[in-house]
This record gives structure tokens, sequence and C-alpha cells, in this order.
């Protein structure tokens, strides 16, 4: 699939302690985050990161897993603009990002707190194989 | 131009209109009076939540002008609006917002639900759903609904039309916005 199908150009795979080296690697290459999501996957959640390009057509897509305790690193401190989404992403799905500045529920309602609706039902999860976003260490460089 | 999907049957009354206890003949014709007049100048509160939204203004602008039915005048404030046109999804957050508004409108007022989530909770109704009330009349009193998704700026119109038979008994109160090729 071309960059017009996928809507990328680069999918970069990290795993869960590069990803902070990688995103301050796209930030000092100047690109900016568009937008985080995360995968109900099994056995943890993947964060799912597009940057793209300040000056240039070209998207990247960073992909990483959660801890097993669904805890992450928060990409706050190196762009900002990411609070949102990770406020988000916590409220849908339950992922504690650390030393992020305000976790509060960003869209859903006070007593929907603990209800994380973006959750799959525990039969249906895929692997991280599956989805094509699995990180082999040793692999680095393998560019797609 | 005629839409045929866009004749009366695409949007409903609501609630009926409570029978009127006979009234003396001078306050009789001074209520007819007064129900032409909220009818030809229902003041719309700018409730557009949704795409929904985007169907009102057009409705609002040139081409299909709700300014030649006298409702083109919208209000930010609830206190100087008498028609709430629910357009668009209503989330669980918002819905406090909405029956707030909704209390501090002066009678008379009326409510119009436009479109499907405004009417029934729309493409989100359904088992998974965790956000959306199912229907803007789980919360405020609905007059008329507009089924669509989005409805066309016709329908909308259409909706007005319906209000104002059910504040008149007339599907226009003055005759001059008759179209001359439409209904009545």
């Amino acid at each position: 699939m071309d960059a017009r199908q996928r809507g990328f150009h680069l999918q970069v795979r990290a795993g869960k302690d590069c990803l902070e080296c990688c995103a301050a690697i796209l930030r000092d290459a100047n690109l900016y985050p568009v937008f985080m999501t995360a995968v109900h996957a099994q056995p943890h959640f993947l964060l799912h990161y597009q940057f793209a390009a300040a000056e240039q057509n070209f998207r990247v897509m960073l992909s990483a897993p959660a801890d097993l305790e669904n805890r992450a690193r928060s990409l706050t401190q190196l762009f900002p603009g990411l609070q949102w989404h990770e406020r988000e992403a916590h409220e849908m799905f339950g992922i504690v990002f650390e030393n992020h500045p305000d976790l509060r529920p960003l869209f859903l309602c006070d007593e929907d707190r603990g209800l994380h609706p973006l959750r799959k039902d525990t039969g249906r999860l895929k692997t991280p194989e599956q989805l094509g976003c699995a990180f082999k260490p040793g692999t680095a460089g393998e560019a797609s | 131009m005629e839409h045929p999907g866009n004749r009366q049957s695409a949007c409903c009354e609501g609630l009926p209109v409570a029978a009127d206890t006979p009234l003396p003949q001078p306050l009789r014709l001074a209520e007819t009076i007064l129900d032409a007049c909220r009818a030809n100048s229902l003041w719309p509160l700018t409730f557009g939540l949704s795409c929904c939204a985007i169907e009102m203004m057009s409705a609002g602008m040139a081409r299909f002008d709700m300014a030649r039915y006298g409702a083109e005048v919208f209000r930010p404030s609830p206190r100087q609006a008498d028609l709430m046109i629910v357009a668009g999804t209503v989330n669980k957050k918002m819905a406090p917002v909405v029956q707030r508004l909704y209390e501090q409108m002066a009678d008379p007022k009326w409510v119009i639900a436009l479109g499907n989530c405004a009417v029934s909770g729309g493409p989100f109704a359904g088992e998974g759903n965790y956000a959306v009330i199912e229907g803007v009349d789980r919360l405020i009193p609905v007059d008329v609904y507009v089924a669509g998704c989005p409805p066309r700026p016709e329908g909308l119109l259409e909706a007005i039309f319906t209000l104002q038979k059910k504040i008149t008994g007339r599907r226009h109160p003055f005759p001059q916005n008759r179209h001359p090729q439409g209904q009545d």
C-alpha cells in the first residue's frame, strides 16, 4: 500500500522504552504531531502517533506499546499539543500517562469516569503482530 | 423547486396543543392576533450542536432564506428567543446545558428537534452507545420533529411551517408568505 492509501509515508515501530527517543528525533527533524490514538490489543495497548513534516509532504506513523499495567510515558514535555490527545486516550482506554500535567477526562461526563468505552471485548483482541505493529528488537532501520 | 420528500410528512408534530378553554370573544380575538404575530416572527436560539447546524445556517442564508418567514433573527441569549432549534447531537455532557437554556427561555416557547440525533439519537443510538442522549425529547418537550441526517434546509422550512400551523392553525399566518406554486 502506498502512502496515498495508508495516509503516511513511514511507519516506525518502537519499543516502549524508546518512545521518547523516537519522539525527540522526530522533533529535531521538525515534525509536528498530528494525532495520537490507542488500540486495545493483546497483551497491552498500542499507542499510535502520527507526525507530519512542517514544510514537506511527509507523514510518519509511530507505534509503541504501553506497559502491562497500562502505563505509558507522556510526550507532553516534547509536544505540548499532545496533552488533549493523551487525556482522551486516558478516559477512553484507561492508559495512565506519567508526567502528564492534567489527566482529567476531556469528552466524557463525570459519571463515566471508569467507563473506558473504547476498550474491546476481550474475546476479540488481536496481537501487535496481527496488527502489523510489533516491535522486534534488533531490526532497527527497517523502514516501510 | 419542490422536493416531495420534504412535504409535511417529513416533520411531524410533537405534543398536541392543549385544548383551549373557551375564552370570551375579545380575548379570543386578541389571542388570534397575538398567535399570528408570534408565529410570523419566531426568534430562534442559536443552538447548533453538530452537523445539522450547517443545514440550519444554510436555511438562514440567501438560497433558502428563513427570513421570508420571519425566523431569521437568531438570538444568542435564551432570554430573547422563543424558538429553540436543537440542531445536532446531544451528549450526556451537554444535557444539563440544554435543560438550563430551555428553562431560561420565556414562555411562550417552542422546540424543533432538527435531525436524527435530536429526534432519536440518530446513528449513535444502539447497543454500544455510551455518550449520546437518544433524542432530545428525553430532556425537553419537543413541538416539531424533523427527520433526516441531515435534513435538507427545506426540511427546516417545513418545520417552521408546521410550527406556524401548530400555533395559528394555518400554514402561513399571513398570505404574502405563501409560495405561488406550493401547498396551501
